[in-house]
């Protein structure tokens, strides 16, 4: 019987229907961008479906309306050929449209509109001056208008399980701590065997420096960057995965080896830094601990370096590695404010998630559909969280448009307060905030709920997983806990792991104190890693390192 | 060649190259006049000159090749096909292909295929139906050339098929419409059908060279660089093998439908498959120099599609 148990939950991780339409939708109902591609006798108009169908899979076609179109993903093609064969034939039989018919309609609009926004996206050469004051006046104002009503009667403990394209409901057997290795092993990424990887080409977007590369062994894409998100994102990402939500999947590395082929974009270390200069102005030259020419003695130790002999290399003393899974397709924004998605609760709830990370990034680029597939499955749409870098404490000049993550000092010890009849949440973000608004109490409690199972244990392997040196990684794990725990009082929920903190934490090395009272101090021995962890100067000013 | 058609052939096939660079392959061909007795001498080759053959496979095609009445893709210079392939494991898998024929100018030719041929189902009077199983008789043909009436209304219905989804997000299609060198209307191919059916015996070599023997072309042109993962099966861990292209002797024979006329031809083919193309030609080129000393091979540039149907007098 324990066997037959264990089997039944690894056939079936997910125990939950997962739900593609919003909750809101029901009895074939259909969101307003979807009406356009059924006739009044409520059967398929097929021109018009097969207008978007032959836009997202026909290589010949290379613009729309002006404007570039992306690359398209093999997995993309394919999944639009097989929603595309389902309508295709039911408006050869002109069956009229039912339940089926309409999550097909829904997924193929998704995927189509996500790739304009791609489109749209990469064809902005750079943030407009419409968007800056946007991100301005978000980060100054917005706060004010993220002030959530209390209902008279608000309802006791929820535990609303709500399984869709944009949140997981785990088995209680999977402690949230692993809900991260769990989704990157469906999808089969793992970064501990990546330790050589060869350069493809410099990432031209964001604000961080990156370059995209692959694994020497399996051919995995990965993308690698550095800088003040390094600990960062990894930890939003486990948080979230934490919480329900899928995620970027992200790995600290240390010594990671990157070969330069005669092929890459930049030959020499001189040249890759040179080149990160020139697009981010920003040094990496500190995160490189070495270089050198791929020897004799290195293929006798490694045979897949071999086709490799004679050329350069760089290892970096860290850098973050993320994953570009084949199993895992990327296509664009997940369109939080399209087909209807703005009704879905765990979506207004994840302002709850924001709020606890202090991510200041918001902006719909930062969302991201996917596909996922596996050997044996269809390839299914995935709603992610993407890029959660930009939070655990940020600094926001506005002088010269400088910014800068993870500045522990910088990190509120709560995240809401209740007033009156009014939740007041005090982290900055720079956009959606109107969409957040909409999110009501119920919505949030919803989540506070799902970050209530987050105890001692778990909060405290979600810290280490994103290598922060031990003494800031403890002040975070003081700081988290007390965050949670004001999110939890504030919507009166029973605390069943409480996690002990210490606002006025104090920490020695070596004799030497570097927490004091709670506050990470100046002058440390940290002062001599690549990224300060006290100066306020951000990517615009090499992080405190010019 | 006048100067004037040389450009047009060498523009067009930079569009294709840019446009549908991830749908081209660079190909030679060599006929194989003396039937059996050369085709069993390469069958048997391992080594020439510099490079070794290692043969790794023998799988099974059948092909059904589509034409108009008037033969307007064989005109154009294009070949149209549903093929069905069996490997030596018995795996079994179909696809519907559009190529291109070679020309003077250069060896690379459009290759657009649709591989997930399950995914399509018709009517066929009343009856759900899968186009594939409206295909198998078809290729069944082959073996007893009994053009039954069940063949004849398959016939009909893929025609049927194609007509309705000709503007479908299926890429011969869509690359039948827009090549840059004819772009065929819904008009012109409204009479599509199978015309021709084929079953070929495919050996499939890695040609290599192997430096731990003489590693003079390996200092002269480098090292196929390529990850362990995108080498063959066969090449894997074997690190002094130097891959630089793949090469395919077929033996087929070629049934019409509309008579009981058949032909038989033999053909080695030849993909490069060096990392840096130029480099793969060169070297290319110099195994056929020493392939074409020891044989008496023919080079050739016309498809199977268009050698069968020049044999049996059809469409001409």
């Amino acid at each position: 019987m324990r066997n037959l148990i264990f089997l039944l939950f690894w056939s079936v991780p997910f125990l939950s229907f997962s739900q593609l339409l919003p909750a809101s939708l029901n009895n074939n109902a259909y969101p307003i961008e979807i009406a356009s591609y059924i006739k009044k006798d409520s059967t398929i108009d097929l021109d018009k479906v097969r207008s978007i169908t032959n836009l997202l899979t026909n290589p010949t076609i290379t613009s729309f309306q002006g404007i570039v179109l992306p690359k398209r993903k093999k997995t993309v093609t394919e999944k639009v050929k097989a929603l595309s064969e389902d309508l295709e034939f039911a408006a050869f039989r002109k069956k009229k449209v039912d339940q089926q018919l309409i999550e097909s309609l829904y997924t193929l609009q998704w995927i189509y509109l996500s790739y304009l926004q791609k489109a749209e996206n990469d064809a902005q050469a750079a943030i407009t001056i419409k968007e800056k004051y946007a991100m301005f006046t978000n980060s100054i104002f917005g706060l004010r208008k993220l002030h959530i009503k209390i209902p008279k009667t608000a309802s006791s403990q929820n535990s609303t399980d709500l399984s869709s394209p944009f949140f997981n409901v785990f088995p209680d057997t999977i402690r949230p701590e692993n809900h991260f290795d769990f989704l990157a092993k469906k999808t089969s990424t793992n970064a501990k065997n990546t330790s050589i990887v060869l350069l493809d080409s410099c990432s031209r977007n964001g604000s961080i420096p990156k370059f995209n590369v692959h694994d020497l062994v399996k051919n995995d894409e990965w993308i690698i960057k550095w800088g003040d998100e390094i600990n960062t994102e990894i930890f939003a990402s486990h948080m979230f995965a934490a919480l329900g939500y899928n995620v970027d999947f992200s790995y600290y590395s240390k010594n990671l080896t990157l070969i330069l082929t005669p092929n890459s974009e930049v030959k020499s270390a001189k040249e890759l830094i040179d080149l990160l200069k020139s697009i981010y102005s920003i040094d990496i030259s500190r995160y490189i601990q070495l270089e050198g020419i791929v020897s004799n003695e290195m293929v006798l130790n490694n045979g897949q370096l071999k086709p490799f002999l004679g050329n350069n290399f760089v290892v970096f003393s860290e850098c973050l590695l993320e994953a570009r899974p084949n199993q895992l397709k990327r296509i664009g924004s997940f369109l939080p404010l399209a087909l209807d998605n703005d009704t879905r609760i765990e979506l207004k709830a994840s302002l709850l998630a924001h709020q606890f990370i202090d991510n200041w990034d918001t902006r719909e680029e930062n969302t991201l559909l996917a596909l996922k597939k596996n050997k044996k499955t269809v390839a299914e749409p995935i709603a992610i969280f993407s890029d959660l870098g930009t939070c655990m404490g940020v600094s926001v000049s506005w002088l010269n448009r400088d910014f800068k993550a993870g500045l522990v000092n910088q990190l509120p010890w709560e995240v809401v307060k209740k007033r009156n009849n009014k939740l007041i949440f005090k982290g900055r973000m720079n956009a959606q905030i109107d969409f957040y608004k909409q999110a009501s109490y119920s919505d949030l409690r919803w989540l506070a709920v799902q970050l209530e199972k987050i105890d001692s244990s778990s909060l405290r392997s979600i810290v280490n997983s994103a290598n922060w040196p031990p003494e800031l990684a403890e002040l975070y794990f003081h700081k988290m806990a007390a965050r949670r725990v004001s999110i939890l009082k504030a919507m009166n929920i029973i605390d069943s792991h409480p996690i002990q903190f210490d606002r006025k934490l104090n920490l020695f090395k070596n004799g030497v104190q570097i927490i004091r009272r709670g506050k990470l101090l100046k002058r440390t021995y940290l002062k001599d890693l690549p990224v300060s962890y006290t100066c306020k100067k951000g990517r615009m000013r090499n992080y405190g390192n010019k | 060649m006048e100067i004037s058609k040389y450009i047009l052939l060498t523009l067009f096939f930079l569009q294709l190259t840019s446009i549908h660079a991830q749908l081209t392959e660079d190909q030679r061909k060599f006929s194989i006049e003396n039937n059996d007795s050369i085709y069993k001498e390469i069958e048997s080759l391992s080594d020439i000159g510099d490079f070794s053959l290692l043969q790794h496979s023998k799988d099974i095609y059948y092909d059904i090749y589509l034409d108009s009445p008037d033969f307007t893709l064989k005109k154009h210079g294009f070949s149209l096909r549903f093929r069905k392939r069996i490997t030596q494991n018995n795996d079994i898998s179909y696809s519907f292909q559009l190529k291109s024929e070679m020309n003077e100018v250069n060896s690379i030719r459009l290759e657009a295929e649709e591989d997930n041929l399950e995914l399509y189902q018709f009517i066929q009077g009343t009856n759900k139906v899968s186009l594939i199983a409206l295909l198998e008789p078809l290729f069944q043909y082959t073996e007893n050339q009994v053009l039954s009436d069940g063949i004849q209304l398959n016939i009909q219905t893929i025609n049927e098929w194609i007509n309705f989804k000709f503007d479908a997000p299926i890429l011969p299609f869509q690359l039948l419409k827009n090549n840059g060198k004819h772009n065929f209307s819904k008009e012109e191919l409204i009479g599509l059908k199978p015309i021709l059916v084929g079953r070929s015996e495919r050996m499939r070599f890695h040609g290599v060279f192997n430096e731990e023997v003489n590693d003079s072309l390996t200092k002269m042109y480098g090292y196929n660089r390529l990850l362990e993962n995108e080498l063959p099966e066969h090449l894997k861990n074997k690190s002094g093998l130097n891959w630089i292209f793949e090469a395919s002797l077929d033996k087929s024979t070629f049934y019409t439908f509309q008579n009981k006329k058949v032909v038989q031809l033999s053909e080695l083919e030849i993909e490069n498959k060096f990392n840096q193309p130029s480099i793969g030609v060169q070297l290319i080129d110099a195994f056929e120099k020493q392939l074409l000393l020891k044989m008496k091979l023919s080079k050739g540039s016309s498809s199977k599609y268009v050698q069968a149907v020049r044999v049996l007098l059809i469409g001409e």
